[in-house]
């Protein structure tokens, strides 16, 4: 019943590009955000202020990233456009390992800036509880792991661009456009 | 049987006065720093910006001393502290507290103290020497130790408790991450209980 709703969606809707190019945003806002801010030394002006944006960021990630997997899941998504069934397969497999990073990321750091229970407060704009306290070997491998998922969702995300590219210049079909507009663009496919 | 009587009581006798002995001949006793129980504390204080004191501690370590009680001179003291413990009240600062600007716990996981020479200052006063190690630099440091209290406790142990404190800059143990000039000297408040083994 789902798969048929799944395979019937013709493009994408404007709250799945919306989400789509916000969370490419952020997420390249909070990997140079991350980067560098734990460069920053005491006596920099953005000392303070950089790790609360990045929080910050990170929460409102965090929402999109919900809003978006339960908006797909609700809607579907259409079909990936040519290409043999390894390029599907990995193309599957890449939106997958994106998604579970979307919440890997922010869970860690979570994890990590409540590691003594006290909450998360960016700015003091919005208040997240600490629910776990966690050791210091605990906070460390969650830093660990926050960092090397924020390597891995990047070196993703231009594995991605560049298949959304080779999509658009070499097979020369929508897969670029059709998450730009949901129905404005269109090149003729002419091998269909 | 007279003779056998006298025998028996000077053998009582000399072991009463063995017994009475022993106590003082085994002058030296080792206490172990009641870190299970946390009666023992490694607290430290930098002053933040020059306008108050941070203050943290280390939540692992473990230690013991060898008391002297005939010849103080005599006694011993070493701590062994497990650096990544290491509590600010802040997982943030914690966090930066372990990294490579400061203690690099992860090349330096533990800070040790091995007294080298106690002179007895006064009657519950004492300065303890030893080569105090952090971030894999050992130097020279002294503790002004001060006696505070011993006796049985109400669990069948006995123990002894001491408090010292000392000081030093942190570049001595090769942290020189810029916290300002008001901040380049941390003091270490200890309180030690131990429980004689």
């Amino acid at each position: 019943m789902k798969k048929h709703k799944v395979n019937k969606v013709e493009h994408y809707g404007w709250p799945i590009i919306v989400s789509h190019w916000l969370s490419a945003v952020l997420v390249c806002s909070l990997f140079g955000l991350g980067l560098y801010m734990v460069e920053l030394t005491y006596y920099d002006p953005l000392y303070r202020v950089l790790p609360e944006w990045h929080k910050l960021l990170g929460v409102i990630l965090v929402v999109v990233t919900i809003g978006r997997v339960v908006w797909r899941i609700a809607v579907g998504s259409p079909q990936s456009l040519v290409g043999s069934r390894w390029a599907q397969r990995s193309a599957q497999l890449a939106h997958g390992g994106l998604y579970v990073t979307l919440f890997v990321l922010p869970a860690s750091g979570y994890l990590m800036t409540t590691a003594d229970g006290a909450a998360l407060s960016p700015f003091g704009l919005i208040t997240i509880p600490g629910l776990v306290s966690l050791s210091s070997e605990q906070a460390e491998l969650m830093g660990d792991l926050h960092r090397w998922a924020a390597y891995f969702i990047v070196a993703l995300a231009l594995l991605h661009g560049l298949a959304a590219l080779i999509h658009h210049f070499v097979y020369r079909d929508n897969t670029l456009l059709r998450m730009i507009h949901p129905t404005r663009f269109s090149i003729d496919r002419k091998n269909h | 049987m007279k003779k056998y009587e006298n025998r028996f009581i000077a053998a009582v006798l000399a072991m009463a006065a063995f017994l009475a002995a022993g106590p003082a001949v085994s002058a030296q006793e080792t206490y172990i720093m009641d870190t299970k129980g946390s009666h023992a504390f490694i607290q430290f204080k930098i002053k933040h910006l020059g306008y108050s004191w941070l203050l943290g501690q280390f939540n692992q370590f473990e230690g013991e001393f060898q008391l002297d009680d005939k010849q103080p001179e005599k006694s011993k003291v070493n701590v062994e502290i497990d650096v990544a413990s290491v509590d600010s009240n802040h997982a943030d600062r914690d966090k930066h507290l372990r990294n490579a600007d400061f203690l690099d716990v992860k090349t330096y996981p533990k800070a040790s103290f091995v007294s080298t020479k106690v002179e007895k200052t006064g009657e519950n006063t004492a300065k303890v020497t030893g080569d105090f190690t952090l971030k894999g630099i050992t130097k020279p440091v002294v503790l002004d130790v001060n006696y505070i209290g011993g006796g049985k406790d109400p669990w069948g142990g006995y123990r002894q408790g001491f408090e010292a404190t000392t000081q030093f800059p942190l570049k001595d143990f090769g942290i020189d991450y810029d916290l300002g000039p008001a901040s380049q000297i941390v003091d270490i408040y200890i309180s030690v209980e131990g429980i004689r083994k």
